[in-house]
């Protein structure tokens, strides 16, 4: 039976310094696809283009040619308000250094897209605690981000992706500041979001370990695609 | 996000920030304080000047006087001759009676004194000493004097030339034994000079030290010894002292209530002065009112007010540019704060609007802070005045009805003003984080 596809990229074109003599193209045509309820990583070296293309991904970021179209509508070239409304209803980012809103506690760092989507406060409360419950931080909601562990704050950061029910939940070296146990503390929740929640999950990572664990891995260098394979996501479970 | 959620988060990052935001607010809290301080001294100073002059007989009393004419010609070639005032320069009964019915729409009634000194008056084994004084109906009105007992001098009493008197609480108290009824009672007053003459006393004023125009001579003296005033009717006045020729050269005009006073004076000078002292070669009539000498003060207090709002308006927009510095700081300082907002949602009008607010609020607060500064500087200033006054001045703080009131007008000003200046100066820091780009913000370190 054929999946939705959730992402799908043709042809993306990413150019920096457009008509000036130092004028860098990161992304030479790339193009991909992934599917509803997959578990995907996107692997490559430092400098090979996979940070802008996660900026693309992400719809932090405009690809200067190439479409994309994320849950079959076109959002490459559409301007910042609705681009903000993408990041807030279709995204949940992940990022390396959990970006938590300092001198901001659990919860409402958590509530934060909610209130940006404009969401009752009674029901962004109930929401919110579900998920913290969910990540295993229901008990420490309370907290601000300086009084919480690496492990901690990234599954406060997951917590926050999910709120809004987005399309796909994007993970950028969501471990890489984590020490290897703490780190796997982090990939077990990606895995049961997955398996249990069927979330779309698509992990940036440099680490060929840790995308092992995925369903799919595509490899990019120099700003293309050069390799796809599959993982072996059963490993943990 | 709403507003109400926009406030609180400003609230908040205001409260983390506490000393930096409130240093902030240091430049608004002083440029409003000060206004409000100098308003309100402007304000209870204005208030206090005519509450008192209201106590002291109201500010509907115009005082008319016959005085020498300026003429230059005549001054530089004779110098200062002082021409001799006789019955032909002097206001007769009858102008006051034309006066009367030709301005009645303006004028209440008139009344003229006229002086005939101190008197003493030797009763219940004390010599006592009164200030005699001819005087009309409404004068005790006019100098803001209560009857205790009987009645004051009537229109009768004039006309007829009646042997009334009307005599203090303080006179009936030495002169009459304890229980004994004063009204009724004749008495033998002796004038300072030789003439001496008898009348009834008809009623009984209450001496009030504050209000008393004779408590200054009195201050050193016994409550004995003190001289107090005694009225009788003009008309018995001028029959007692025959050298008083047939008219006056000063009298009160009561004005009617809701009546300017400026434009009454100006009236009555043309009345006079164009029935009767256009052929006057050495005199002319001139009037002064109250009213009008306070309208002068409190031009000049406006004026000092406007002086130093001026100087706090400028000392608000350096605050202000204060405020717009330390918003700038507070952007860069939360750049990758602004890009995770920005990565998890926000739009740029929401992003603007949070800065904005924060703005407002540390404004606003530092306004709210100054203008209570202000109204305490305020009190605490007319306090201190009154003290001075009463410590160095005794006899004139009796006078004075201190009363403090902050201007509401200045307070509404200020919280708009604080509200604006936030609202200016806010806009462009604000505007800046609204315009960043979500990827640069993120990397920001």
């Amino acid at each position: 039976m054929e999946k939705n596809v959730v992402i799908d990229m043709r042809n993306i074109i990413k150019k920096y310094y457009i008509g000036q003599p130092n004028e860098l193209q990161i992304l030479n045509g790339i193009s991909l696809k992934v599917n509803e309820g997959e578990f995907v990583s996107i692997v490559g070296e430092s400098g090979s283009g996979k940070s802008t293309l996660m900026n693309i991904i992400g719809a932090l970021d405009r690809p200067t040619e190439g479409e994309y179209f994320l849950n079959g509508r076109d959002i490459s070239q559409l301007d910042d308000e609705e681009l903000s409304n993408i990041r807030n209803k279709s995204i949940g980012f992940v990022f390396q250094n959990f970006c938590l809103i300092p001198r901001t506690n659990a919860l409402e760092n958590v509530e934060l897209p909610m209130l940006y989507a404009g969401v009752s406060k009674k029901q962004r409360r109930q929401k919110a605690m579900e998920l913290l419950n969910l990540v295993g931080m229901g008990e420490r909601y309370t907290h601000n981000p300086n009084e919480l562990s690496g492990g901690q704050k990234q599954r406060v950061a997951i917590a926050r992706a999910m709120i809004n029910d987005p399309s796909i939940i994007l993970a950028d070296e969501p471990t890489g500041a984590l020490d290897s146990k703490t780190g796997h503390l982090v990939m077990d929740i990606f895995h049961k979001l997955h398996k249990e929640q069927k979330k779309t999950i698509v992990l940036i990572t440099h680490s060929k370990e840790l995308a092992k664990e995925t369903e799919r891995i595509i490899t990019i260098s120099d700003g293309q695609v050069i390799g796809e394979s599959a993982g072996e996501i059963n490993v943990n479970s | 996000m709403s507003i109400l959620e926009c406030i609180k988060l400003a609230y908040r990052s205001i409260k983390i920030n506490r000393l930096r935001s409130f240093l902030t607010m240091l430049g608004i809290i002083i440029g409003i304080s000060s206004v409000i301080t100098i308003t309100t001294i402007g304000n209870s100073l204005q208030e206090t000047i005519s509450a008192t002059m209201n106590d002291l007989g109201g500010t509907n009393i115009i005082y008319g006087t016959v005085s020498i004419k300026q003429n230059e010609d005549e001054q530089i070639d004779n110098g200062f001759v002082y021409p001799d005032m006789g019955d032909k320069d002097l206001i007769s009964d009858s102008m006051i009676e034309n006066l009367k019915t030709d301005l009645s729409d303006t004028v209440q009634g008139v009344s003229v004194t006229n002086s005939l000194g101190n008197a003493t008056v030797s009763m219940n084994d004390n010599n006592l000493n009164l200030s005699v004084t001819g005087v009309t109906s409404g004068y005790m009105k006019a100098n803001s004097k209560d009857m205790m007992l009987g009645r004051e001098i009537s229109e009768e009493d004039v006309s007829q030339k009646k042997h009334t008197i009307v005599v203090s609480d303080r006179f009936v108290k030495y002169a009459f034994k304890d229980g004994v009824n004063p009204i009724g009672k004749k008495i033998t007053v002796s004038i300072t000079g030789g003439m001496t003459f008898s009348a009834y006393i008809v009623g009984v004023y209450e001496y009030e030290e504050a209000t008393d125009s004779l408590a200054m001579t009195n201050s050193s003296k016994s409550e004995k010894d003190s001289t107090t005033e005694a009225m009788i009717p003009v008309s018995y006045a001028n029959q007692i002292n025959s050298s008083v020729s047939n008219g006056y050269s000063f009298i009160s005009i009561i004005t009617k209530n809701g009546v300017d006073a400026t434009k009454a004076s100006e009236e009555i000078t043309n009345y006079f002065n164009d029935n009767y002292y256009k052929n006057n070669k050495n005199f002319e009539f001139k009037c002064f009112d109250l009213a009008s000498s306070l309208s002068v003060i409190d031009g000049v207090l406006s004026a000092i007010t406007i002086a130093v709002s001026v100087i706090a308006g400028i000392s608000l927009i350096v605050g202000g540019v204060g405020v717009m510095n330390i918003m700038l700081v507070s952007v860069m300082e939360r750049t990758s704060e602004i890009g995770i907002r920005k990565a998890l949602g926000a739009k740029g009008k929401s992003i603007k609007l949070q800065f904005l607010i924060e703005s407002i609020v540390i404004c606003l607060i530092g306004g709210i802070i100054g203008i209570i500064i202000g109204i305490v500087n305020g009190f605490l200033l007319a306090k201190v005045a009154t003290t001075l006054v009463s410590t160095m001045e005794s006899s004139i703080a009796d006078y004075l009805v201190v009363t403090v009131s902050p201007s509401i007008t200045a307070i509404i000003v200020s919280v708009v003003f604080s509200m604006v200046t936030g609202m200016i100066f806010g806009y462009y820091p604000a505007k800046r984080a609204a315009n960043m780009s979500p990827i640069d913000a993120l990397r920001y370190e």
